[in-house]
């Protein structure tokens, strides 16, 4: 059997994530040759939800922490870029307290703001709910995720429970990136960004405590580290990514809504995690693709999709233990591969 | 040895319930020594020592270790101050290869672990005393081993390893041998006396055999309390202890 460390990435989990970034990258030319622009949105989707599920797999595969919230923090990213978007349109500048301001379009601003809140708002929640695990953590994560949903409903005067459209044109840099490609590309450019990063954070010291904590928090107390400001700081992190991707989604489809907020969305993100493989960086790429493709596909054949949907995602569980990652690693590696 | 006291324990009391699983015990180690702690199951040897560890907190007594009152200092910290145990169940990482195991341990050791950019698997800062301690323990042949296919007794072996990595100047073991066979214990037998002097240690074992060859001086727990203290040959002398324990009373 091949020497494995869990230290150490295999040469397929090296390969894989610049593979799947590689291949997404040529989506649009692809899609220009085949005449069918719909192809680099489907691919936006995918790349946006990517992003959401590599940074909720920081906390689920690799603190081991099954978090309800993350359709929360993504929203929060996402009204973010709405509200800013919503004040620069109407010309009406947005009061935070002593400060007024006119409120913008650029992402340059934006997606920093959208990290920041959400990395905030993500501090605050983890504090309270890191101090719980197992069920109680799914139940409180998913209390938080609720009162972000009805405090976006709340939100009236910003369309409240039927969302808030953008009417302005996204920008980054002061340069358009509204139109299909170049607003691609950037969502792409962040996702590589997102891998690299996280890349070197799972693969640290920092990275090796969240793991061993996972499995064994009683000896990684006695070592002389206590786990619980490693996790939330990965909370955080999590929080962060997932505003950046709630950003891009609200930005890609001019639009952000409650619904996007809701519990349910945050299951959605989950399973793109587990379906992608929780044990590597980049399975939540794989799952994310699956995810939005599937969904696409089999709500295309007929409405009550989700059946067909669940059963394949029975089936991976129960046959793949590392999700859609362990199917390419077996493609590629023949079968000493796991 | 010097005779400085390493750590003193006075009055401890911890209570499950109705249960005095510590009742007033007393208990002082002196530097670079072994101090052996028997009993009878029940005794409250483990609670004992997860009380020293911090894992467990009293309800009564302080504990001073070099002179200062960590009572209620949490298992983190006593870490940082260099106390180490190896648990009597094992407790491992067991997805983490040994060597893996081994370096988490030493970077307890070295402070914080909030370094997000350095690859830790390339960092001899790590690997290095890591691979040290697999070697102390006779070990270093299975660094890349995933716990889980090491046998119980590699197992033990690892345990001490992760313990020794953290350099301690405190190494509680609770039942090192346990559950090993003639040939695994006899050579954890001579690991343990390969310590000594190294550090100082707190041996809870219910090999006999191997405390009365290991210890310097051995306790005698009894329902939570230390009836005897005192060199093996005393020990093994002392009536009480006969009738309370090693059941050769006549």
């Amino acid at each position: 059997m091949a020497e494995f460390d869990p230290h150490r990435p295999s040469t397929i989990d090296r390969v894989a994530p610049i593979a799947a970034i590689a291949i997404l990258a040529a989506v649009p030319p692809v899609a220009g040759l085949l005449g069918d622009p719909f192809l680099i949105k489907v691919a936006t989707r995918v790349v946006v939800f990517a992003i959401a599920a590599i940074g909720l797999n920081l906390v689920v595969g690799y603190a081991g922490l099954v978090s309800l919230l993350h359709a929360g923090l993504f929203g929060v990213g996402g009204y973010v870029v709405g509200v800013a978007a919503w004040h620069e349109f109407n010309g009406e500048a947005l009061g935070l307290g002593p400060v007024a301001w006119a409120g913008t379009a650029d992402l340059a601003i934006t997606l920093p703001l959208a990290g920041l809140l959400a990395g905030i708002v993500a501090l605050v929640t983890g504090v309270v709910s890191l101090r719980t695990s197992g069920p109680y953590f799914l139940m409180i994560t998913l209390a938080f995720d609720q009162m972000l949903y009805y405090g976006a409903v709340a939100l009236q005067k910003y369309g409240g429970e039927d969302g808030l459209q953008i009417l302005s044109t996204i920008t980054f840099a002061g340069r358009d990136v509204s139109a299909r490609t170049p607003f691609f590309y950037l969502a792409l450019t962040i996702l590589a960004a997102t891998v690299f990063l996280l890349g070197r954070v799972v693969g640290s010291r920092f990275g090796v405590v969240l793991r061993a904590a996972a499995e064994n928090e009683r000896r990684v107390t006695v070592t002389g580290i206590p786990p619980y400001a490693y996790r939330l700081t990965a909370f955080v992190v999590s929080g962060v990514v997932c505003g950046l991707a709630g950003a891009l989604l609200a930005s890609g489809q001019q639009f952000v809504s409650p619904a996007d907020m809701s519990w349910v969305r945050s299951g959605d993100l989950v399973v793109m995690a587990v379906l992608g493989g929780l044990s590597t960086l980049w399975g939540p790429i794989v799952g994310a693709a699956a995810f939005v493709v599937l969904e696409l596909v089999l709500s295309s054949w007929t409405q009550y999709w989700q059946l067909a949907f669940g059963a394949i995602i029975v089936v991976v569980v129960l046959t793949l233990r590392g999700g859609l990652a362990d199917l390419v690693k077996l493609a590629t590696q023949g079968r000493d591969a796991r | 040895m010097t005779d400085r006291r390493l750590l003193e324990v006075k009055g401890l009391v911890k209570s499950f319930g109705g249960l005095k699983a510590t009742n007033d015990l007393n208990f002082d180690l002196i530097e670079g020594e072994i101090h052996g702690v028997i009993g009878p199951n029940g005794a409250g040897k483990t609670t004992f020592v997860s009380q020293l560890q911090g894992q467990l907190l009293p309800d009564l007594g302080e504990i001073l270790l070099d002179g200062e009152d960590v009572t209620r200092l949490p298992a983190h910290l006593r870490a940082r101050r260099g106390v180490a145990r190896s648990f009597q169940i094992t407790s491992l990482v067991p997805s983490f290869t040994a060597l893996a195991n081994v370096m988490l341990a030493v970077q307890g050791g070295q402070g914080h672990s909030f370094r997000f950019w350095k690859r830790a698997w390339t960092d001899d800062a790590l690997a290095g005393p890591a691979h040290v301690a697999l070697a102390t323990v006779g070990l270093d042949h299975k660094a890349n081993a995933v716990v889980a296919d090491l046998g119980h007794g590699e197992c033990r072996q690892l345990e001490l390893a992760m313990a020794l990595a953290m350099k301690p100047r405190l190494l509680l073991l609770d039942e090192p041998m346990a559950g090993m066979g003639r040939k695994d214990g006899a050579a954890m037998t001579d690991l343990v006396a390969r310590l000594k002097g190294r550090t100082s240690i707190v041996l809870i074992e219910h090999d006999m055999e191997a405390v009365f060859r290991l210890a310097d001086r051995i306790s005698v727990l009894v329902a939570g309390r230390v009836i005897k203290t005192g060199l093996p040959e005393e020990v093994r002398a002392d009536e009480e202890v006969r009738a309370a324990y090693l059941g050769h009373s006549h």
